[in-house]
């Protein structure tokens, strides 16, 4: 196999690597993604013994039959009944084009299965079988498709295209009866490519349209500015995007008229990616049975600004006075935006459970709520868990075992809004190798411990209550932007837990904004942690909301408030969770490094090779070998070094004065040159040794050591023999 | 002038496809399709714009005879990048593959087949340079034309009837009188070599003319009606071989002219068409009638070619047989 072949093969292979490294990161988040590993062997090992066997024509329908045959075995297996809708897949497939994961596929694992194998069979047998434009174009339309639902990452999608452009090009001097040296072109455009398609931005970054099922195209809202905590967090309806550093925003959205006060919730997501959540689809209506006591409570929400979402507190059961769609998780969407005054109406059902219920509703949990709440990445480092296990100590129940996550998250990590992303699993992160984060990693890493520890659990998004400003009527600005927890409990449904320490919390959005009145009245009170409740003394100030558990306050009921409307959810009583100093927990993190993934080790090697493959062509490695040549001389026989002596002093005598002429002697040059007496010598010896056919080593060391001083005067840097002059 | 092929407009089109799904639903990653489109699209441009046009050569083609493959060969030398040439094929050659893709400097050689004698010309060649990746091209033409001739068939004589007064007067002729000595010429016959002569000159072999020779020139007119030029050319072309061959010369004389060397007359019947030649009588008559029999006159007598040829058209090889012959003489001189 010629160097050109092998590498035409392996920029097929690297178009496979984008796809399958693509779809092992999916299944990773939902399940065990070694699976793909060994569908792909098999896979490639079938498409190399096809190469040998049979022609293009009958590949191609190999791969469409097994398309086929895995789409019609995952229709079948799909749960719902229209399977066989047309339009709906339709539908759908044009959403996953639009920017929606894989991840939200229904049974998406099946699906992966069902999918891959075609494309990877087509593009590597293509390849083997010397087509590689069309393999170019198998391999790259996986990409293109993963690239559009946005689970390639741009080292990933780079690794993809830049593969396929290696495809063309070696593909092209391959047929053309090239060599691997006339691929050096083809190297340093694919180095350049890889280092453009990560560093440079030509694509727009703003999208104007988004699409739906159901729905269709609509003009994407843009009403919460780009790198806000608001817009991480409710910007897209379909997902939570965790970032870094991140900005509040001051812009009123709300004004809320309610009789009770509440968290308004805007929806819940149940994926977690490992980088961020994911809100999957979901066909089967929730159930829970209530036993709790529970109330009606109308919220009237007026819009202050234009603005795309529908809060409502939990558990909303309808809306009135706009058009909404409900999303999964009994969260809203409207349809089309709300206009500055608009306001709509709002019912929800309040639970507010006692801890002894919820102590005492056990752990049997339906199906449909472990198949997707339990969910954390197969590559969700173990320490996670083990960290769980230990902050949850000898919790009895999945509510001690919340109270007692939630507790300590409040207590051991800071609050701050400039942090730098990790690169890693977030909830691993926030535990090990962070010290500070906002609610996003605090709302996250509980879930996730929770998950760990078998209880089921989800991350919430939407505003904390805000600005108390009258009543019953509270002010809703772009920085109550908040994440928080519910967790499951059999027979009494989701209730909130909020990790996140709200002191510091309403500390940093004061900062940010002191002339915004903000309830400053909170921080005089002593030890407490108190939402925003208003300002002035009212009955209210001061209360934490009856339904946020709070374990600081060891049993006693805080100074003396009570409503007879709202109900205080009493203190644990054995709340003798780990404290800060546990050293099971916080181990310093081992300040390592952070590793280079190997995308951009491979992607990194391409660059090298081009590099590489510039200075060859360039004729720098000629020029350097030139160069080193001249001023070292390693010894050999005296021969060779004689006659490499004098070389050397004629190559340097050709840079510094002119080259020997055709029929001028060595003797004539020189002398014409007026090389000195040094130089004459070698040359002497030199021509004496020709005619004579031997020489004498120690006449040759001296002509190298005079070789090494003449180029000493005239050049600098001569590695000069032992015996040099 | 460059201009992008099918390629090059696909990847155009797949940047600008990225940009504009990513001004609809957003960025992703479509940086990675939309960059390294760019990025190619600008190196190919840029090295076909530096990339000089290459030079092509034909290599020069030596006649053939009807049903024999022969190659052609262009040179490709100079410039850079990958070179697509595409030879003008003349109808009625029957050509393997006259394109080729490769590298410069390259040779591209193909077969050719004729079934038909004549004058083919071969060329020009489309020459069109690509950039290494395929997304641009520049089209020329190089003009290598170059004519081929295919000689008419030439078929074993082996009814010698009508020849045959002057086949025997070749053999039984009078050797003693040599005119004049040349040097060999493939195709000579072998029992024309001067041996003593040839051994005094080392490395040639020398062939005596005689002087009982030069009396006579066997003329053969040859004419035919339209669309049964083939056959008169294939007749006439064995006829004068084989006299030519038994050492008799021979004048060839048909409508577009006269010939007298065995080059010049196939030559020119592999050139002739239909007609009638000027000449008044000759010595062997050869017409060729429209159903595609031949007559031969000579000597009074009349017969048809088909009568008096072999079964099988022996053409260039009974020709290289006896040049065989003559390179295995040779060795035997030489050595």
């Amino acid at each position: 196999m010629s160097a050109l072949r092998l590498a035409s093969l392996l920029a097929a292979g690297l178009v496979l690597v984008s796809v399958l490294a693509t779809v092992y990161r999916v299944l990773d988040v939902v399940g065990d993604p070694t699976d793909v590993l060994g569908l792909a062997a098999v896979i490639i090992v079938a498409a190399t013994l096809g190469a040998r066997l049979f022609g293009v024509r009958q590949a191609a329908i190999t791969a469409g039959g097994l398309l086929a045959v895995g789409l019609g075995w995952y229709l079948a297996e799909l749960p719902t009944e229209n399977t066989f809708a047309l339009a709906v897949h339709v539908e759908y497939v044009l959403a996953l084009l639009s920017g929606r994961s894989i991840l939200e596929i229904v049974n998406v694992e099946q699906w992966l299965l069902a999918v891959t194998p075609a494309p990877v069979f087509l593009t590597w047998f293509l390849a083997l079988r010397h087509r590689y434009v069309l393999a170019a174009v198998a391999g790259g339309s996986a990409v293109g498709f993963v690239v559009l639902t946005g689970d390639a990452t741009l080292p990933v999608a780079t690794m993809g295209c830049v593969g396929a452009l290696a495809l063309l090009g070696f593909g092209t001097l391959e047929r053309a009866g090239g060599t691997i040296s006339d691929a050096d072109v083809v190297v340093v455009v694919l180095a350049v490519a890889v280092g453009a398609s990560l560093s440079i931005t030509l694509v727009p970054q703003e999208a104007t349209m988004t699409y739906s099922p159901g729905v269709g195209f609509e003009r994407a809202t843009e009403y919460a500015t780009e790198g806000t905590l608001e817009a991480d967090l409710l910007a897209t309806n379909d997902r939570v995007r965790i970032g870094g550093r991140t900005e509040l925003s001051a812009e009123t959205r709300w004004t809320v008229e309610s009789d009770r006060e509440r968290y308004w919730r805007v929806g819940a997501y149940d994926l977690y990616t490992g980088e961020g959540w994911i809100r999957r689809p979901n066909s089967i209506a929730e159930t829970s049975v209530r036993r709790a006591a529970a109330e009606t409570v109308t919220q009237r929400f007026t819009a202050e600004s234009r603005i795309a979402t529908v809060p409502a507190a939990w558990r909303p059961i309808g809306v009135e006075g706009i058009d909404v769609r409900t999303t999964v998780f009994r969260g809203f969407e409207p349809i089309g935006s709300l206009q500055p005054g608009e306001s709509y109406v709002a019912e929800s059902r309040v639970i507010d459970p006692s801890p002894s219920q919820l102590r005492r509703a056990g752990d049997s949990y339906p199906e449909t709520v472990t198949s997707r709440f339990l969910q954390v990445p197969d590559s969700t480092p173990d320490r996670v868990a083990q960290a769980a296990e230990a902050v949850a100590g000898d919790a009895e129940t999945p509510y001690g075992t919340a109270v007692r996550i939630e507790g300590w998250l409040k207590n051991t990590k800071d609050y701050s809004l400039s942090i730098d992303r990790p690169s890693g699993d977030i909830a691993d992160s926030f535990l090990f190798e962070m010290e500070a984060g906002y609610c996003t990693y605090f709302a996250t890493t509980m879930v996730v411990m929770l998950r760990t520890q078998g209880v089921p659990a989800r991350l919430a998004v939407g505003y904390t209550p805000g600005e108390r400003v009258g009543d019953d009527t509270w002010r809703v600005r772009g920085y109550n932007s908040h994440s928080w927890v519910e967790v499951y409990f059999p027979e009494v449904g989701w209730v909130q837990f909020d990790p996140t320490p709200s002191q510091p919390r309403e500390q940093a959005a004061s900062e940010q904004f002191p002339d915004v009145e903000t309830a400053s009245d909170s921080e005089s009170d002593t030890g407490e942690n108190s939402e925003e409740s208003g300002s002035g003394p009212t009955p209210d100030a001061g209360r934490v909301p009856g339904w946020v558990p709070d374990p600081d306050s060891g049993g006693s009921d805080p100074a003396g408030q009570s409503d007879a409307t709202d109900t205080r959810t009493p203190i644990p009583a054995d709340d003798s969770g780990p404290t800060l100093q546990d050293p099971a927990i916080n181990a310093p993190s081992v300040d390592r490094p952070d590793r280079p993934g190997w995308e951009r080790l491979l992607l990194g090697s391409i660059v090298v090779v081009g590099l590489l493959a510039g200075v060859r062509r360039s004729g720098a490695f000629g020029r350097l070998y030139r160069v080193i040549w001249l001023r070292w001389q390693p010894r050999s026989d005296p021969m060779t070094d004689l006659t490499r002596a004098y070389d050397r002093l004629e190559y340097l005598f050709e840079r510094v004065h002119r080259p020997r002429r055709a029929g001028e002697t060595p003797r004539q040059y020189f002398e014409a040159i007026e090389a000195d007496e040094r130089a004459m010598t070698v040359r002497r010896r030199y021509e004496q040794a020709r005619y004579a056919g031997e020489v004498d080593p120690a006449a040759a060391d001296r002509a190298v050591a005079l070789a090494d001083a003449v180029v000493a005067e005239h050049v600098r840097f001569v590695v000069a023999g032992p015996d040099s002059v | 002038m460059m201009k992008p092929t099918r390629r090059g407009v696909v990847v155009f089109a797949l940047a600008v496809t990225g940009v504009v799904l990513a001004r609809l639903f957003g960025p992703r990653s479509l940086d990675a399709v939309a960059v390294p489109a760019v990025v190619a699209l600008a190196a190919g441009a840029l090295q076909l714009a530096l990339a000089a046009d290459p030079s092509v050569r034909r290599r020069p083609l030596s006649p053939t005879f009807p049903g024999d493959d022969h190659t052609v060969s262009l040179d490709v030398e100079g410039g850079h990048g990958v070179v697509t040439l595409d030879d003008a094929v003349p109808e009625g050659a029957i050509a393997s593959d006259p394109t080729a893709t490769v590298l410069a400097p390259a040779t591209v050689s193909y077969d050719v087949r004729h079934e038909h004698r004549g004058e083919y010309v071969f060329g020009p060649t489309t020459v069109r340079v690509h950039d290494v990746f395929g997304l641009f091209q520049r089209t020329t033409t190089a003009a290598t034309e170059r004519a081929h001739l295919v000689y008419p068939p030439v078929h074993d004589v082996r009814e010698r009837d009508v020849l045959a007064r002057w086949l025997d007067r070749g053999r039984s002729t009078d050797r003693q009188t040599v005119s004049k000595l040349r040097e060999y010429v493939p195709g000579d016959s072998p029992r024309d070599i001067h041996w003593r002569a040839s051994a005094r000159w080392p490395d040639s072999l020398l062939v005596a003319e005689y002087d009982a020779d030069n009396d006579e020139t066997a003329t053969i007119a040859a004419s035919a009606p339209a669309g049964a030029a083939d056959p008169m050319a294939a007749a006439t072309a064995s006829i004068a071989v084989a006299l030519l061959g038994a050492g008799v010369d021979v004048e060839v004389t048909v409508r577009d002219g006269t010939a007298s060397d065995r080059m010049a007359i196939l030559s020119l019947l592999a050139r002739t068409d239909h007609g009638r030649p000027a000449v008044g009588d000759a010595d062997i008559t050869v017409e060729a009638h429209r159903s595609g029999t031949v007559t031969v006159t000579a000597d009074g007598r009349e017969t048809t070619f088909e009568a008096m040829r072999a079964s099988r058209a022996v053409g260039l090889n009974s020709l290289s047989e006896q040049t065989d012959k003559s390179d295995r003489w040779t060795e035997v001189i030489r050595q």
